[in-house]
């Protein structure tokens, strides 16, 4: 008998320490919200590391930021029961969180800023195959400066539509704009784009 | 011959900007944000530690 008292006393304590004296309804609520928050770092981690890096350009800074991003759902895991529609949700605070580091590490336009008649290097390193070469690595160099050259209003929206798991809708909600804003500015943002690697095709 | 050769750009252009953005992050970032949530929260519950 009192053998089996020190086992629930044993068992008491230990439930108590899990639980940090919440009551069995509490803890099962703190649960849902955990298994919440892994299901979104699970399904959509990849998501906000690609916003955070359209945005950042930079490997380091990115993951920086995806971290940032789910300790901010952490901080806001009250208001998750009642979001609609977590990725979008999730997206939104990518998004801002990326921006935000730009504009507090002033690295938003470093590109843009470098000379834009400057010729592009040839950036090819030694493991890429040399038949796609230079071709290629040029104009994603220069896709890259020009992108950055776009004024926000083009190239937000692009640049978050060439994220493969973003729908036009979700790119809208993101930021904050209709869907047919982000339709016509994508499309004035690729005719730009085309125009000025013509432009240099041209040149050469 | 000009279509082909519009058409060729327009495949380029599409190739690049999808590079533009295929990016992968180090392999185990979920286990990372997991592990950096689970050390947040205990910190929050129990702050001294």
């Amino acid at each position: 008998m009192i053998e089996g008292t020190r086992v629930v006393a044993g068992e008491a304590i230990l439930s108590s320490a899990a639980t940090t004296d919440r009551r069995p309804g509490e803890r099962s609520h703190r649960e849902r919200t955990e298994e919440a928050i892994e299901a979104l770092v699970r399904h959509h981690s990849r998501l906000v590391y690609r916003i955070a890096y359209a945005v950042l350009r930079r490997h380091q800074e990115a993951e920086d930021a995806t971290q940032e991003t789910f300790l901010r759902v952490l901080r806001y895991s009250s208001k998750l029961a009642a979001v609609e529609d977590p990725k979008t949700w999730l997206a939104r605070i990518a998004w801002r969180v990326a921006v935000d580091r730009a504009k507090r590490h002033g690295r938003k336009r470093e590109i843009a800023l470098e000379d834009p008649e400057r010729p592009f290097e040839e950036i090819a390193s030694p493991e890429t195959p040399a038949d796609e070469t230079v071709h290629g690595v040029q104009t994603g160099a220069a896709l890259e400066r020009l992108i950055a050259a776009l004024p926000d209003k083009l190239r937000q929206p692009l640049i978050l539509s060439t994220i493969e798991e973003m729908l036009p809708r979700e790119v809208a909600a993101t930021l904050g704009i209709n869907e047919a804003a982000v339709r016509s500015r994508v499309f004035r943002a690729r005719q730009i784009l085309k125009e000025k690697l013509a432009q240099r095709v041209t040149r050469k | 011959m000009a279509d082909n050769h519009h058409q060729q750009a327009d495949c380029e252009f599409d190739d690049a900007l999808a590079k533009y953005a295929r990016v992968e992050p180090r392999a185990g970032l979920e286990e990372r944000i997991l592990a950096n949530l689970r050390a947040e929260q205990a910190r929050v519950t129990n702050p001294a530690g």
